[in-house]
């Protein structure tokens, strides 16, 4: 709706004082045209009613000595406008705000600078700390301390932000009072735009994950259609169809972790023993994941045939049997990394390869950057690869994904964790099968 | 033909605001024994199953086997505009693509009728079957409501522990824990208050709470609310509808993470 128009359908209230520069806000317009538009109606009106109006004065206050004095702005009435006038050098006004004259009125804002309008300045200095006085909320500015009608303000800042509004309203008061509002950086292109889709982004990227963990929705599509879900990959080769439940669970014979996953090693090669493998064994990471890069050396290939592991086995042997060193002592500073691993003295090996594999395969998603060779010496070389983020990164993530995946595990389950208990929300289809 | 009258509009406003949580769209199958209902929620957690007996209606008439498929929203709107004295009487034309819900005042003073439009679902219907459940426990329906209500405070997910000595319904979270234990009542005047237990063998079972909760709208149904639970079976959550039927509703319980 045009300014004109609403004011030809009454739809501003002059009972309420009527700001400029909200009306600038809502509809959008130039300064001029505002005003214009504004003197017009307000000359229409005149003789039957008489208005108040308010300007703005701007000016350099006369100082006695020198010549240019202080910048001045002032919102003055328009009896004494002229007096302003007299009294400041350079003076210019600019109509600010309108209301009926006399009876009765709710308080109304009579100053209230503009929210979202982007003015360059001519030669006004960035005040160095006024970036940091607008507070956010949610990534919302917050309002700059003028108090206004929340309600209205809300509806001008909101219909501000959907189309960046370009007004000059050349050296006015408004200038300062909202540069010292903004934040230094985004003069130019800083629109409030910006400011007001992200957070709407982020509440829409964050609803999914939400949903995602929350709604056990998300958790049975995933388990049904989505097989490369961690969850649901081996141990339950179809936990979303009811036949197999029927065929499986009815017996009772809940099979222990363990036999799982003897079943699952043998039945399933390598590779898909990966994920499960790697939410069953926090800790054997947690042992490994420091310096122990070499063991896992071994254990990547022992997880992908028989025949080297055993090779690689063996090769280990000697290799330790070679040297005693501790691996703990010079970890960080080598790029030479010689093979020894504690837990392997005190196992015995070909139990603790099941441990490694499960290591290896996690070090795997880790550090694939390493690069590993046996050099002529027949040493396993670890070479860690220049960028040295990387590794970091993954040594971290261990112990932040351990957390993490119990929480993704399934959806329902991350909650679940909560109540203490490691469950999750099975389909209704797993019991009954279909007619 | 089909047509099916009943005294009340009120029990079919109950019976729809008792699935239309879980159920967006269902199909009612009408035969000459009645009108059936099975359907499962979106996310195929939970299965209601409806039963109205062709002899609880004042008057069923089915020359043919029918399929309805209705958006319940929309029937709930129409019920909506019933009083809960009317008569209602649903009709269809054999391969209609409509169905006729009619609302007569006692009086028969005011006859308003509705038409809505079938839909063509595709649903899939599963095979129920019969299980010995190892806990059988009846209780006032609204207590069941109002625990359900409760629990859903505290946890996301409700623990039902059957025992001999009585069913335990709990629930932890950040909050804290929260037990409710009843115990299976003596001698009661009104066998609506009873909580009987029939119980072969302990079972603890957790359930989701919002889908208890969501049950639990079938409350002004039915008095008593009837929980059979056995180990790795659905909960099975049945109202019955005075002489006409009953709404059950099963819930997959959650199961044992294995792989955390």
């Amino acid at each position: 709706m045009s300014l004109k128009k609403a004011l030809d359908d009454c739809m501003i209230d002059f009972d309420r004082c009527v700001l400029v520069t909200d009306l600038l806000e809502e509809y959008k317009l130039s300064y001029k045209e505002v005003n214009d538009v504004l003197e017009a109606y307000i000359k229409n009106q005149e003789p039957a009613t008489k208005f108040e109006k308010r300007f703005l004065v701007h000016g350099k206050k006369k100082t006695q000595g020198s010549g240019a004095g202080e910048d001045l702005y002032s919102v003055v009435l328009e009896s004494k406008l002229k007096d302003w006038l007299a009294k400041v050098q350079d003076a210019e006004s600019q109509l600010y705000s309108v209301k009926i004259a006399g009876g009765t009125k709710s308080p109304a804002a009579t100053f209230k600078p503009m929210q979202h309008l982007e003015v360059k300045l001519a030669k006004v200095e960035q005040r160095p700390g006024a970036g940091k006085l607008v507070p956010t909320a949610n990534g919302v500015p917050a309002t700059n301390g003028v108090k206004s009608e929340p309600s209205k303000s809300q509806g001008i800042k909101s219909e501000a932000s959907k189309s960046s509004v370009k007004v000059e309203p050349s050296k006015s008061s408004l200038k300062t009072e909202k540069d010292a509002d903004k934040p230094p950086v985004g003069k130019g292109k800083h629109s409030p735009e910006s400011k007001k889709t992200s957070p709407k982004e982020q509440a829409s990227k964050a609803k999914p994950a939400a949903a995602k963990k929350g709604s056990i929705n998300s958790f049975f599509t995933a388990a049904a259609s989505k097989p490369k879900d961690v969850k649901a990959t081996p141990s339950k080769p179809a936990a979303g169809t009811m036949d197999n439940f029927f065929k499986k669970q009815p017996p009772g014979a809940q099979k222990s972790p363990t036999e799982k996953e003897k079943e699952t090693k043998k039945a399933a090669p390598a590779p898909a023993k990966k994920e499960p493998s790697k939410k069953k064994s926090p800790s054997p990471t947690k042992k490994t994941s420091a310096a122990n890069t070499s063991v896992q050396l071994f254990d990547e290939e022992s997880a992908e045939s028989s025949d080297e592991e055993e090779k690689l086995d063996k090769l280990r042997r000697k290799v330790i049997g070679s040297d005693n060193e501790s691996d703990v002592e010079k970890p960080s500073t080598s790029k030479r990394r010689r093979i020894s691993d504690s837990e392997d003295e005190e196992q015995p090996p070909k139990k603790a390869t099941e441990q490694e594999v499960i290591a290896v395969d996690e070090e795997m998603d880790r550090e694939p950057a390493n690069e590993t060779y046996l050099d002529e010496d027949g040493f396993v070389i670890t070479q860690r690869k220049p960028v040295k983020a990387q590794p970091a990164k993954k040594k971290v993530s261990p112990k932040a994904t351990a957390p993490a995946s119990k929480k993704k595990s399934p959806p329902s389950a991350g909650k679940a964790g909560k109540d203490g208990s490691k469950t999750k929300q099975a389909g209704i289809m797993s019991f009954f099968s279909k007619k | 033909m089909f047509e099916a009258r009943l005294g009340q509009a009120t029990i079919l406003k109950k019976i729809l605001d008792a699935i239309k949580d879980l159920l967006n769209e269902a199909t009612f199958d009408c035969s000459d024994s009645g009108i059936q209902l099975q359907a499962m929620d979106n996310s195929h957690v939970s299965l209601v199953s409806l039963t109205l007996r062709s002899d609880g209606f004042d008057k069923f008439r089915c020359d043919r086997n029918l399929s309805m498929g209705m958006n319940l929203g929309s029937m709930a709107k129409i019920l909506k505009c019933a009083n809960n004295e009317d008569n209602v009487t649903m009709k269809a034309q054999d391969n209609a693509d409509t169905v006729t819900i009619m609302f007569e005042s006692a009086n028969q003073e005011k006859v308003s009728d509705y038409e809505m439009k079938l839909m063509n679902l595709d649903q899939e219907h599963l095979g129920i079957p019969e299980t010995d459940f190892s806990c059988v426990v009846r209780m006032p329906a609204m207590e069941f409501a109002r625990i359900c209500r409760d629990l859903a405070q505290f946890s996301e997910s409700v623990v039902i522990c059957c025992t001999k000595e009585g069913v335990k319904f709990s629930a932890s979270g950040d909050v804290g824990t929260a037990n409710i234990k009843l115990a299976q009542t003596g001698s009661v005047d009104k066998e609506e208050e009873a909580v009987i237990i029939e119980m072969q063998e302990p079972v603890t079972l957790t359930f989701a709470c919002r889908y208890l909760n969501a049950f639990t709208k079938a409350t002004p149904l039915s008095t008593q609310v009837q929980l059979s639970m056995c180990a790795d079976v659905p909960l099975v959550v049945e109202y019955a509808i005075k002489d006409l039927g009953h709404i059950r509703y099963y819930l997959a319980p959650k199961i044992e993470d294995n792989e955390t």
